[in-house]
């Protein structure tokens, strides 16, 4: 591991290693949380907490794990981070507790946190770990947030960017034309297409990650073939 | 070794949870005390739009009565009510007649996207401003309530659940 660099794992977490469209984890919140832009980006932040939080902890424990009951022990440690960030959101950022409801718990069960720890923390060193960490977060949170817009303008006609931000001292997810120089970008940009529901219920999650998976493969096959025939094969 | 190990970690958990349950729930108790009681915020959400004051009815549990000056114009209540997934809080305004004058749907947790429509889309709640306590079922069961498309389920938790707190008040008047 020491020749692979820090940038390296990051960028491997988010492309070569993309959680959802090439690891195939953590479908189940990928598919229920995806609705809409704003949904991912607060299920992606908070993820991204667990993650790393994981990543470390298992890390530094991983020669104290024993092997028989390392699942367990991941599964508290997850938990511990879930429930932490949970608590925290209420107390000390309610209107983001709102907007996240349901999501926050629902990390527990995302398989990508301990599919990392199970195949990554527990045999890596803790810097590397971290670079895991931020690596499969934003490869997450990109595919979430590609998802949940493509589903918004596709379900709804109209796509609203959002993100955190502290306005009048109050944190939350706020429009873009919040910020001071954007405001020329509207609330809710307008797409000129027929909405279709089917694209904000589960079919419609189904139908988009589906296709960006078909386009995240047909992508990889043919790096894969150029590499080949760099090597002299004849095809 | 291996369940001392586990315990270990399991107690390593058990505090940093103790410690921040601890934090949080000073800081929350914090918050309900500015928030006020449910009289503060029943006035904050208007369900009885001319209301200057509410008042706890004597041996009534969650209904509030609701002056405008010295005027007695309707009740008010907040509870929570089974929703499809989980509790849902509705605040409920009536008239002294009972017939609905607002409903705030306060917090829930049904399906994002779906469900979450019913707190998402103040038309929906809308509709039931000036519907008796006999209309207050969905229109597909016959009454006056016209429900999301796509949001159907919830729609009539909430429906019933209007039901259920006026049943509630009106009870607790008499």
């Amino acid at each position: 591991m020491a020749n692979k660099s820090f940038v390296g794992e990051i960028i491997r977490g988010i492309i070569k290693d993309n959680p959802v469209f090439v690891l195939v984890l953590g479908l189940c919140p990928t598919l229920a949380v995806s609705t809409s832009f704003a949904n991912a980006l607060g299920m992606a932040l908070a993820f991204t907490f667990v993650m790393l939080g994981s990543n470390i902890f298992v890390s530094l424990l991983r020669k104290q794990i024993p092997a028989d009951v390392r699942i367990p022990i991941f599964i508290l440690i997850i938990c511990t981070f879930v429930t932490m960030i949970d608590m925290m959101l209420e107390a000390f950022l309610p209107p983001m507790y709102d907007a996240l409801g349901i999501f926050v718990p629902l990390i527990v069960v995302n398989c990508i946190v301990i599919g990392r720890a199970e195949a990554y923390a527990n045999r890596n060193p803790v810097l590397p770990s971290i670079a895991d960490g931020i690596g499969i977060s934003i490869g997450f949170a990109a595919a979430l947030m590609l998802i949940g817009s493509i589903r918004e303008i596709l379900g709804t006609g109209g796509l609203k960017l959002v993100m955190l931000n502290v306005v009048d001292g109050v944190p939350g997810f706020y429009p873009l034309s919040a910020i001071p120089g954007l405001s020329f970008i509207p609330e809710v940009i307008k797409f000129p297409i027929e909405p279709a529901v089917v694209m904000i219920t589960p079919p419609g999650a189904f139908l988009t990650i589906a296709t960006l998976m078909l386009l995240f493969k047909i992508m990889g096959d043919r790096k894969r073939v150029k590499q080949l025939i760099k090597e002299g094969y004849e095809l | 070794m291996i369940l001392i190990k586990l315990t270990l970690v399991a107690a390593v958990a058990a505090a940093v949870l103790t410690a921040t349950y601890g934090v949080t729930q000073e800081q929350l108790d914090k918050l309900a005390a500015e928030a006020g009681g449910p009289d503060k915020q029943l006035l904050e959400m208007g369900v009885v739009p001319d209301a200057t004051k509410y008042k706890a009815v004597s041996g009534g549990e969650i209904c509030y009565e609701a002056y405008d000056g010295g005027d007695l114009i309707g009740y008010g209540a907040m509870f929570e009510v089974q929703g499809m997934q989980d509790m849902l809080t509705l605040a409920v305004g009536v008239d002294p007649d009972f017939v609905v004058t607002g409903v705030v749907v306060v917090s829930q947790k049904e399906t994002p996207g779906i469900g979450s429509k019913v707190q998402e889309q103040p038309e929906f709640v809308a509709q039931f401003a000036g519907v008796g306590p006999d209309g207050l079922t969905l229109s597909s069961d016959g009454g006056e309530i016209d429900a999301i498309s796509g949001a159907s389920v919830s729609s009539g938790y909430v429906t019933a659940g209007v039901a259920e707190i006026v049943g509630k008040m009106q009870e607790e008047v008499s």
